[in-house]
């Protein structure tokens, strides 16, 4: 569910980028408001660390043949509470966009958005929570972390359609789109929401004072409808301003398909047990037949034979640039060798 | 001078940890605490750095009593070696972690800096410095461990289970370096040979409580008395 | 390969990441069949990986691992944007395809950067440069130690799903009906690790008050990097290159 760069126009990219930064700096001004914070935050480090690797393990869905993945954000929303798992969460997601290229730079507000702000910010206190007001049970944990896995991922998985579709790079229309992505998702929701129950079910019955601990802890945002009314709001207006810039590009009435393939290409190298665990998403649909008219060509720049041609030789000309430079780089390496050496 | 006394720990759950626990370390003495899995040597190390408080009874370290509000100096005069030098190591970069220390302390960078790389020096892995301890071998990572706690200088150090993790010749190397440390120490370990060869004294702990006291070459070769606490005595060659 | 010394790995982090955030931003801007214009833009990325030293190679891998998503969202515009951009004698190039590789440039343009930045920035030039940002000591505390206990926690996991794995019917991930336990057992190892590194933590005096930066000026070669990098790509932007090639077509018979 990774956003990436090229698929944002930089209005968009730079938005979602400050709402983002917005409700981090919110989020350590409450932690440090708290007086257990310098507790939370080796806690907050190594549950970072334990999503990064749970991200990792592969499961097999019986009888069907497929696998999957977990992400684990309400997961850590349930332990943590709502502040601490959103900071964990942004810096788990800032160090896959920096290390392992997945999502990028202009990409990591929406990210942070879609994956952190919306399960840990809104489900976790608007839907969580109040299902295990009356007490945790092993029934109120699954019915709880079912929904809001679930509810999370529709979100989610909506944050990843707008953006896409409010920066208006491809040619996917809107509720095809839609169409594809929100069953996608609701099928892994409910798997993952079935899979954060069970986990959470066992963390209870070896450890009840982490679960409950984290139910009554205040690190909580107190969100109510108004706030979020208010925030989409705020939300709506600036895609749909976005949005309509570019809604006449997008016509409706097809499906696509999508699949994500997203490498972990660090661990697969370091470990072959990570060949395995390096995680494949798939998500499948249909190919559309849809007739699709397009934008004058005279719109498009260079395209003449000349143009390939000056494109070609600019792309030529660059490569050489690069290995002259490494040339000239290597013939005189006793300077930089000698500095490499210290380390 | 470290003095124990009396000192009793009992876990949340009303379990007894330690029980009347006594026993007395001379400055620049080092002392093996040894006995069986659960016999109560973690609780002890934890008591004296006070991360646990015991219910009954006192330690004292250099005539200050560990109590909560003694804390800071306590830990400015204790330094622990944690069994696992991964939980010790959480900085990205090896110098970071021999410097976390002292910079808590409120030490100018210069003075943080000479003490760094003075204790690398030491502890022969300057060369070590700028790299993550994610990629060290068991011993540097043990040696790593021990030096961010003596950029800190304590009088006292407590080591668990120092040994563990480590190759014959890492092993080797850490006997050695237990050797040239002048500090008081305590150690906890399953290891006697290490006992034997560092410490001049040893307390023997079994179900939380001081089965016998003496020098090592006493103790450890005492089949009785080693049997009775699950031990295995050491063979005379 | 972070910890190099040359020209790229000598510079301000602040700047390289100013130049590397502005870089995408005007590689984004670019329109959505900008296909030709943009292909000036790789000679920045080109001449800071032969000045870093970075091996083509390995940044290439680490790139195709990305692009997948790209390439799939892509294909859309591949199948549903037929209109004729160009014909070459009987073989016509459709506009889908134009905005299929401007997006798959785009996305390679973006990610390389990305990943230039990194490998010439070691992290902890990155958390100093975090620091000059004022970004709060706790997110950088945060970003350190989460980095730092990645490695060990995914060891911990393997190691989990080998001994599973060996002791288990089949051997390609952990069924359905065990992952409560055994994500619950790392998740409870974790928090235990947690405590103990806590611990460690307060036995040398944490939390004390932060401590400033060591002062890293913005020289003017840091200055200069940053007005060749973004200068050259903001004219790479404004100047259509078919200006050019319309002298080449000149020349052409």
């Amino acid at each position: 569910m990774h956003m990436a760069d090229a698929l944002l126009s930089p209005a968009v990219g730079l938005t979602m980028g400050a709402v983002s930064a917005g409700a981090m700096a919110l989020s350590v001004s409450r932690i440090n408001k708290d007086d257990l914070s310098d507790k939370k935050v080796p806690l907050m480090a190594v549950s970072g660390a334990f999503v990064f690797a749970a991200q990792m393990i592969n499961f097999t869905i019986p009888a069907t043949g497929s696998s999957g993945h977990i992400g684990g954000g309400m997961l850590l929303a349930a332990l943590l509470g709502g502040y601490p798992s959103f900071l964990t969460l942004s810096v788990v997601l800032i160090i896959q966009a920096l290390f392992f290229a997945d999502g990028g730079l202009l990409a990591l507000g929406c990210n942070i958005f879609n994956m952190g702000l919306i399960p840990c910010l809104l489900v976790y206190p608007l839907v969580f929570r109040p299902l295990l007001k009356r007490g945790v049970s092993y029934k109120s944990l699954t019915l709880a972390s079912i929904l809001s896995v679930v509810s999370g991922l529709q979100l989610g998985s909506l944050g990843v359609v707008l953006e896409t579709a409010a920066s208006g790079v491809t040619e996917l229309p809107l509720n095809a789109f839609l169409l594809v992505m929100q069953p996608i998702h609701l099928a892994i929701g409910l798997v993952e929401g079935i899979i954060t129950a069970a986990i959470l079910g066992f963390v209870h019955r070896m450890r009840p004072d982490l679960v409950e601990a984290a139910q009554s802890v205040p690190s909580t945002p107190k969100v109510t409808f108004k706030k979020v009314l208010a925030l989409l709001a705020v939300l709506t207006v600036l895609t749909g301003g976005i949005l309509s810039l570019y809604a006449s590009k997008n016509p409706d009435g097809l499906e696509w398909s999508i699949e994500k393939v997203a490498g972990t290409s660090e661990l697969s190298a370091e470990n072959p047990l990570h060949e395995s665990a390096a995680f494949i998403q798939d998500r499948t649909a249909l190919m559309p037949d849809y007739d699709y008219t397009s934008e004058n060509s005279s719109t498009i720049p260079g395209t003449s034979l000349a143009g390939l041609i000056g494109g070609g030789l600019t792309f030529l000309l660059a490569g050489v640039t690069g290995l002259v430079l490494s040339r000239i780089k290597k013939k005189k390496p006793q300077f930089t060798r000698l500095r490499e050496n210290q380390y | 001078m470290i003095t124990v006394e009396n000192v009793t720990v009992s876990y949340p759950d009303k379990t007894l940890a330690l029980r009347q626990v006594s026993f007395t370390v001379k400055e620049g003495q080092s002392l093996a605490l040894v006995g069986p899995n659960g016999a109560g040597k973690s609780t002890l190390l934890l008591a004296l750095v006070g991360v646990l408080l015991p219910q009954q009874g006192t330690i004292t370290i250099d005539g200050l009593k560990v109590a909560k509000e003694s804390l800071p100096e306590i830990r400015r005069r204790v330094g622990m070696v944690f069994q696992n030098p991964d939980d010790q190591l959480f900085m990205p970069m090896i110098y970071d972690d021999l410097a976390f220390g002292p910079r808590n302390m409120g030490f100018s960078e210069e003075k943080v800096r000479a003490l760094v790389e003075d204790t690398l020096e030491r502890l022969q892995i300057s060369h070590l410095k700028k790299r993550s301890s994610l990629k060290l071998s068991g011993g540097e990572k043990r040696m790593a461990a021990i030096g961010t706690v003596l950029t800190m200088n304590p009088s006292v150090i407590v080591l668990d289970e120092p040994s563990s993790f480590l190759d014959p010749k890492a092993r080797r190397n850490l006997i050695g370096l237990l050797g040239r440390i002048k500090q008081t120490k305590i150690i906890a370990t399953h290891d006697l040979d290490l006992a034997l060869e560092a410490c001049d004294q040893a307390v023997i702990l079994n179900k939380g409580m001081v089965a016998a006291s003496g020098s090592p070459q006493e103790l450890f070769f005492d089949e009785g008395l080693m049997e009775a606490c699950q031990l295995e005595a050491l063979k005379r060659r | 390969m972070a910890v190099r010394d040359t020209p790229i790995h000598r510079l301000h982090p602040l700047i390289k990441l100013l130049a590397s955030l502005g870089f995408i931003l005007i590689v984004v801007s670019f329109g959505r069949y900008s296909l030709i214009p943009m292909i000036p833009m790789v000679f920045c990325p080109t001449v800071v990986m032969a000045l870093s030293e970075t091996p083509y190679g390995l940044l290439l891998k680490r790139c195709a691992l990305a692009l997948p998503f790209c390439l799939l969202a892509g294909i859309s515009n591949l199948v549903l944007d037929t209109g004729t951009a160009l014909t070459l004698g009987s073989l016509s190039i459709s506009t889908g395809l134009f905005s299929f590789l401007t997006l798959l440039f785009k996305a390679y343009l973006s990610v390389i950067t990305v990943l230039l930045l990194v490998a010439t920035t070691p992290i902890h030039v990155i958390s100093e440069a975090m620091q000059r940002l004022k970004i709060p000591s706790l997110m950088i505390t945060l970003f350190e130690m989460t980095y730092r206990y990645l490695g060990t926690l995914l060891e911990e996991a393997s190691a989990m799903a080998l001994a599973y794995g060996l002791r288990s019917r089949q051997q390609k991930g952990i069924e359905l009906r065990h992952m409560g336990s055994f994500v619950g057992q790392l998740l409870l190892r974790s928090f235990d690790r947690a405590e103990r590194i806590y611990q460690a933590m307060k036995l040398r005096g944490y939390p004390a008050a932060h401590l400033s930066p060591t002062e890293r000026k913005v020289s003017s070669r840091d200055i200069l990097y940053l007005v060749l990098v973004l200068g050259s790509s903001l004219i790479f932007r404004a100047l259509d290159i078919t200006g050019a090639v319309n002298i080449i077509e000149r020349l052409l018979p």
